[in-house]
């Protein structure tokens, strides 16, 4: 194995304080083997690199269109017409762009070059009780570049969650569970054809890994995407409770409201949003949902389980 | 803030404010103001950044005219220390200090031990950024000619906008870039020289204090378009926290570039404010920051967690807001009672969000 494997990154975002414990860097991992309906980073989904247009900021300068090696930008009639087919991801029109109209997602990096930047924040780790999680994308989708920068921050004492859809193959599973300290799981649908119709996978394997994890002792936390009329029927609900009092390492179970923050991604990458027109779930629903949960928990079991 | 050393000084510990980013525009353009476009006479060097060939004869040349305008400001208080010999002779105080009885000299007249003067060099962040800016734009990455820049600061960069794009792209102090956390150290060094080279004329030497107070609102409306391409008007930095348009990595690379500051240099202390977004913060993450603050040498750490959307509302229904309680710099207040532009400077402010 190379000891500087590279990834596929899209984002590197310090002072994290909702993805696990304290105060944390979390590297965002590019490419998904899921399609799920509500997505908000549709910027993850290709391994590659994708290049997104967002029309509110061009100032039609046309600094884009004079270095497109492709003719991709053309200025007529005042407009900026972008034709996608033809990109090559180059970057060299996001270089021009002096409004930030342009943008380029994902970066082929080495693990000690992310590392070096995650690291910088150890002392704010060591003094909130965090530090680094990997989330994505799907992080699980690259194994050896995962493994490569847990061992870094294993090295360095620094605390690793990572965040996954749990949808790989055993082996990737045991290797990575080996170097990470917590787990943020998500149960997106909890009945299999449901789940392959709402994110293009079955549950079967999902479950199978996440029982896995219990097993082998590792801290799990259960993220829990809600979106009104797709997910929230009674049965799931049930479901999610049922499976947090069968885990014996359960931290918390999270509930994860829908919004929709990420929908000028869609059209900035030329991408459908399957949700598009729905509306965010509001504070009361969200605690309303949170409640259905810790209810249904409480009928099987009375041992205190965080639902939040 | 004004650290004296306990029973042995005079109170002359804190004298007022001077502009360095006022200072900068001024060599910039050759000593005339892009507000009034008159000449500043008191500035006297009139070459401007056309004048200049590289970065550092510009930089050199920058602090010694700054050095020389500092030096001014504390002489002043040497004239202010004979007056209040004379006038303000405080006999009951000058005899609780040292060495006033054994020197036989009052307070204000070489009684103390340590007869310093404190004065803030106000905006030393956005100065950095400017010069980091000047430095890159045009001097390395040739961004820009020094007549594109002059011209761009001139219309605020109005007919400028791709430059000031690019300006503002630049790396800043704050971003936790170490090129330009080194060049900021480096000017928050030599401004700190310039004070403690100065001999007051009863042997002790000026003391940097920096801090912003109430002080923002003047000290913005001053200034013209700047180099790190903000334009004219916009508000300065808080002590020695990096701009709010430059922390874009958060406040931990924000804190990261402070830290990298040698905070020796601040012999009368320099603050930092840190505001943060009501809707996350918790007593946990501040006790963090702040933990991770003073692990890093830093001084003074203030801010406020109060909701902008309550301040909006506490501006236009004072009535029903007595209850808002704020921090301005340095002190606190009851937010209905501040002056408007405070109020607006306030509000302004970036609210760090995680």
């Amino acid at each position: 194995m190379l000891k500087n494997t590279l990834g596929n990154i899209f984002d590197i975002q310090r002072f994290s304080v909702h993805d696990g414990p304290g105060i944390r860097t979390t590297v965002f991992l590019k490419g998904c083997p899921l399609r799920c309906l509500w997505c908000h980073n549709p910027e993850s989904h290709k391994a590659g690199v994708n290049l997104a247009y967002y029309s509110n900021k061009c100032s039609l300068c046309g600094a884009c269109a004079s270095v497109c090696p492709n003719g991709c930008h053309e200025i007529t009639d005042g407009k900026h017409v972008f034709s996608r087919h033809g990109c090559v991801s180059c970057g060299k029109c996001v270089e021009a762009c002096a409004f930030g109209a342009l943008e380029l997602y994902g970066m082929r990096k080495s693990a000690e070059e992310v590392f070096s930047e995650v690291i910088r924040d150890k002392s704010f780790y060591e003094n909130s009780g965090g530090g680094m999680t990997v989330s994505g994308g799907e992080p699980l989708m690259q194994p050896d570049f995962l493994v490569e920068l847990l061992k870094k921050a294993k090295s360095e004492n620094v605390h690793t969650c990572i965040e996954t859809s749990g949808f790989a193959e055993e082996e990737t599973v045991r290797r990575v569970a080996e170097y990470t300290d917590i787990f943020l799981f998500d149960i997106k649908a909890t009945d299999d054809g449901r789940h392959l119709a709402l994110t293009g996978v079955p549950f079967t394997k999902i479950k199978e890994n996440l029982f896995l994890l219990d097993s082998l002792g590792k801290s799990i936390v259960l993220r829990c995407p809600l979106i009104p009329e797709v997910n929230t029927d009674t049965a799931h609900i049930e479901n999610i409770a049922k499976i947090a009092v069968s885990l014996e390492n359960l931290l918390e179970v999270n509930v994860m409201a829908y919004h929709t923050l990420g929908n000028g991604k869609y059209d900035a990458l030329g991408m459908e949003n399957k949700m598009s027109g729905k509306d965010a779930m509001t504070k009361d629903e969200k605690e309303r949902y949170i409640t259905a949960i810790s209810e249904a928990i409480n009928r099987i079991t009375d041992k205190p389980i965080k639902v939040c | 803030m004004e650290v004296g050393i306990q029973g042995m000084s005079s109170d002359f510990l804190y004298l007022g404010w001077i502009n360095t980013t006022k200072m900068l525009e001024f060599m910039i353009t050759g000593g005339v103001c892009l507000n009034t476009g008159k000449r500043y006479p008191a500035f006297v060097s009139e070459k401007g950044i056309l004048g200049y060939e590289d970065f550092e004869s510009f930089y050199s040349d920058f602090i010694k005219e700054a050095k020389r305008l500092v030096h001014i400001s504390l002489r002043q208080q040497d004239f202010y220390s004979a007056v209040a010999e004379r006038n303000r002779p405080s006999f009951l105080l000058s005899s609780m200090l040292l060495d006033c009885l054994e020197r036989g000299r009052n307070m204000h007249g070489g009684g103390v031990r340590y007869h310093d003067y404190g004065l803030t060099p106000l905006a030393l962040p956005n100065t950095i950024d400017s010069l980091i800016a000047i430095k890159k734009a045009v001097f390395e990455l040739k961004l820009c000619t020094k007549e594109e820049l002059l011209n761009a600061l001139k219309s605020d960069f109005k007919g400028y906008e791709a430059l000031q794009s690019k300006l503002k792209a630049l790396p800043k102090y704050g971003m936790d870039n170490d090129e330009a956390d080194a060049l900021a150290n480096r000017v928050m060094k030599d401004f700190s020289e310039m004070f403690h080279s100065f001999k007051t004329v009863h042997g002790g030497i000026g003391r940097p204090i920096i801090l912003t107070f109430t002080y923002g609102p003047p000290a913005s409306r001053m200034l013209g378009a700047k180099a790190d391409g903000s334009n004219a008007g916009t508000y300065v930095a808080h002590g020695i926290t990096p701009c709010s348009s430059s922390m874009t990595k958060g406040i931990t690379a924000a804190v990261n570039s402070v830290g990298k500051i040698d905070s020796t240099c601040f012999s009368g202390g320099a603050t930092t404010m840190w505001d943060f977004d009501s809707s996350w913060v918790s007593s946990d993450i501040i006790k963090a920051v702040l933990k991770t603050f003073i692990d890093k040498n830093g001084q003074m750490f203030q801010g406020n967690t109060t909701s902008v959307e309550e301040l909006i509302k506490a501006k236009q229904d004072p009535k029903n807001y007595t209850h808002l309680i704020v921090r301005v710099g340095g002190y606190s207040a009851r937010f209905v009672n501040l002056r408007e532009d405070l109020q607006d400077e306030i509000i302004q402010r970036m609210r760090h969000s995680c």
